[in-house]
C-alpha cells in the first residue's frame, strides 16, 4: 500500500493558485443601481455592462449604433467593422461583452443592456416597437441583406429568377407577417404578384444558395416551397451557422449564390480579399433593425 | 511577419495576453472541479459493476446512461442547456467565471469513464490481497485501488485537460473570452492571419506544456 505523493497535491495547488489569481475580463458589477426601469442610453448607470454580437457584421453596427447615441466615440480611422477594441473615448466606463448573437436576449438579466437583431429579439418574445430602447430605423437602413452571387452567376438565369421572386408581392407580405413589430423590415419596394414573374424554360441544376438559419433560411424556404415551382426554379439551400464560409463557398464554386450579409460586411470583405472577388450584390431583401433592450423593459 | 507582429504589438499584444489567461483561467479552474467531481464518478462506475467492490447493477446503469448522455450532447448546446444551472452557481451566465461550469459538466463524464479505464487496469490479486489482510471497501479504494492506478488517473486528467483547452474555444459564445475566441473573432472572421497564426501557435505551446507536465507526473509517479 501506498500514500499519494506530493506531487499530486502540489499539481492541484499549482492549479488552484493559478485559477485563484482572479477572473480575467469577467464582468464586473461596476454600476450602481438606476432607480425603477431604464427607459433610455442616458439612464444607463457609469460602468454599465452591455451585451453585443460577436460578429463581425453585427459587433460593428452595434458600436456605431451607441456611438449614434453618444455613449461612445469611435476611433475615426479605422474602416470598415470597428470592434471594441477601436472604442476611442468611453466616458462612462461602459463594458462591452461580446456574445454569440443568439445567446444575447437569453442572457439579458445578466447585463446592464445588450443588442439584439430583430429576429432573435422577436423570438426570445421582445417587441421591437416597445421594448427597445433604441432601435435602428428600418427605413433606408444601410445594413439591408440580400441577395450575392459572383460575376458570371449574376447573369445565370436563375439568379436572376430568384432575385425576381425576392423582390415580389408574396414575399413583401411573408416578412411583414411572419416578423411582426418591426423585428424584420422588407427592404423593398415590390415589383409585383409572384404570377408575373416569367417562369424559366429550363430549370437546369438545382441553385445552391447559402444562408444564415434565420430569417434568411426562412425567406429563402418560403420562396422554395410556395413561388419556385411555378417559377420554374430549382432551389438547393444549404444553411451555414457561420459568416465567413458563405463567401468563401461562392468564391470557390460551391455556391451559385448566397444571402446572409448586408453590403457593408461584403465591401469589407472584398477589400479584405485584395484584388480578389468579382462579387455582385444583387437585390436588397430585408433589413433586421438591431435594438437595445433592458431586462423586463 | 516579425516586422509586422513588432508594428502591431500594441494591438496584439494585450488581446492575446489575455486570451491566454482566460483560456488558462476557465481551463484551471473546470480542471480542478473535474477531477473532484469525475474522480468519485469514474469510482462509482468501476465499483457498482458486477463483481467489483460495490456491486449494484441497476445504479451502475443510471450513472452510465448519465455519463452517455453527458458525453453525446454537443459543447455549444450543453452551455445552452445549462444557462439557469450556470447562473444558480455563479450568479450570471456570461464571462470566463460563468463558462466553467459547462465546461465543467461536460468533462465530468469524459474524465469519469477516463477513470473507470484506470481502476480496470489495477489486477484483481492486489485487491484480493488487500481483502485477505481485512480491509474495507473505503481502505481499498483510497490505499489500493487510486494509488495503484494513479499514473492511469493522471494520464487521464491530461488528455482531460487538452479537451478542455479545445472546449474552451466555443465559450466565447457566452463571452468566456480565451485564444480560441480571439482566433475566431480577430483570426478568422476579420481575416486576420496574424493573430489566427498567433493563437493557433499559443494554443499549441499551452498543450505541448500541459500534456508534457501531465507525462512528466504519470512518469514519476510509476516508478515504484
Amino acid at each position: 500500500m501506498r500514500t499519494y505523493p506530493g506531487a499530486v497535491t502540489g499539481g492541484i495547488a499549482v492549479l488552484a493558485l493559478l485559477a485563484a489569481c482572479g477572473a480575467p475580463g469577467d464582468p464586473v458589477d461596476g454600476g450602481g443601481e438606476s432607480a425603477g426601469p431604464v427607459t433610455s442610453v442616458d439612464e444607463l448607470p457609469d460602468g454599465a455592462q452591455i451585451g453585443v454580437p460577436n460578429d463581425p457584421a453585427n459587433l460593428g453596427r452595434s458600436l456605431q449604433l451607441l456611438a449614434g447615441e453618444g455613449l461612445i466615440t469611435l476611433d475615426p480611422e479605422v474602416e470598415g467593422s470597428v470592434t471594441e477594441q477601436d472604442i476611442a473615448e468611453n466616458p462612462r466606463g461602459i463594458q462591452f461583452v461580446p456574445l454569440e448573437a443568439a445567446q444575447l436576449p437569453r442572457s439579458l438579466q445578466d447585463f446592464d443592456a445588450a443588442i439584439v437583431n430583430g429576429n432573435y429579439a422577436i423570438e426570445a418574445g421582445l417587441n421591437p416597437a416597445e421594448d427597445a430602447i433604441v432601435l435602428e430605423s428600418g427605413e433606408d437602413n444601410p445594413y439591408a441583406n440580400g441577395l450575392v452571387a459572383q460575376g458570371e452567376n449574376a447573369d445565370d438565369p436563375r439568379v436572376e429568377q430568384l432575385g425576381a421572386l425576392l423582390n415580389t408581392q408574396e414575399v413583401h407580405d411573408f416578412i411583414a407577417e411572419t416578423y411582426t413589430n418591426g423585428s424584420v423590415v422588407p427592404a423593398f419596394t415590390p415589383t409585383g404578384p409572384a404570377a408575373d414573374v416569367q417562369p424559366l424554360d429550363d430549370p437546369g441544376e438545382p441553385l445552391r444558395v447559402g444562408v444564415s438559419p434565420v430569417p434568411h433560411g426562412e425567406i429563402l424556404g418560403y420562396v422554395d416551397s410556395e413561388l419556385a415551382a411555378d417559377a420554374g426554379l430549382d432551389l438547393e439551400i444549404i444553411e451555414f451557422s457561420d459568416y465567413v464560409q458563405p463567401n468563401l463557398q461562392l468564391a470557390d464554386g460551391e455556391l451559385d449564390a448566397n444571402f446572409f450579409q448586408h453590403r457593408p460586411y461584403l465591401a469589407e470583405f472584398l477589400a479584405g480579399q485584395g484584388e480578389g472577388e468579382d462579387f455582385q450584390y444583387l437585390t436588397d431583401v430585408h433589413v433586421e433593425p438591431l435594438g437595445l433592450y433592458v431586462y423586463g423593459g | 511577419m516579425l516586422t509586422e507582429l513588432a508594428e502591431r504589438w500594441d494591438e496584439l499584444g494585450p488581446l492575446l495576453f489575455d486570451g491566454t489567461y482566460a483560456t488558462l483561467y476557465m481551463v484551471g479552474w473546470s480542471t480542478l472541479f473535474t477531477a473532484l467531481f469525475g474522480l468519485p464518478l469514474g469510482v462509482l462506475l468501476y465499483a457498482t459493476e458486477r463483481g467489483r467492490l460495490l456491486p449494484a447493477p441497476w445504479l451502475r446503469a443510471v450513472l452510465g446512461a448519465i455519463v452517455n448522455i453527458g458525453r453525446s450532447v454537443p459543447f455549444i448546446v450543453l452551455m445552452v442547456a445549462v444557462l439557469t444551472f450556470t447562473r444558480f452557481i455563479t450568479g450570471t451566465t456570461i464571462g470566463p467565471t460563468a463558462a466553467i461550469v459547462p465546461l465543467t459538466l461536460g468533462a465530468i463524464p469524459f474524465y469519469a469513464r477516463l477513470v473507470e479505464t484506470s481502476l480496470r487496469e489495477v489486477g484483481r490479486d492486489v485487491i484480493e490481497a488487500a481483502e485477505a489482510m481485512g480491509a474495507g471497501r473505503g481502505t481499498i479504494v483510497a490505499k489500493v485501488l487510486l494509488p495503484e492506478a494513479l499514473p492511469g488517473l493522471i494520464a487521464g486528467l491530461t488528455v482531460t485537460v487538452v479537451a478542455l483547452v479545445s472546449y474552451s474555444a466555443m465559450a466565447g459564445a457566452i463571452g468566456g473570452g480565451g485564444l480560441g475566441d480571439v482566433a475566431i473573432r480577430f483570426g478568422y472572421q476579420r481575416f486576420d492571419e496574424l493573430v489566427l497564426l498567433l493563437c493557433v501557435v499559443l494554443l499549441v505551446v499551452v498543450v505541448q506544456l500541459l500534456q508534457s507536465l501531465g507525462d512528466l507526473a504519470a512518469r514519476r509517479l510509476s516508478h515504484r
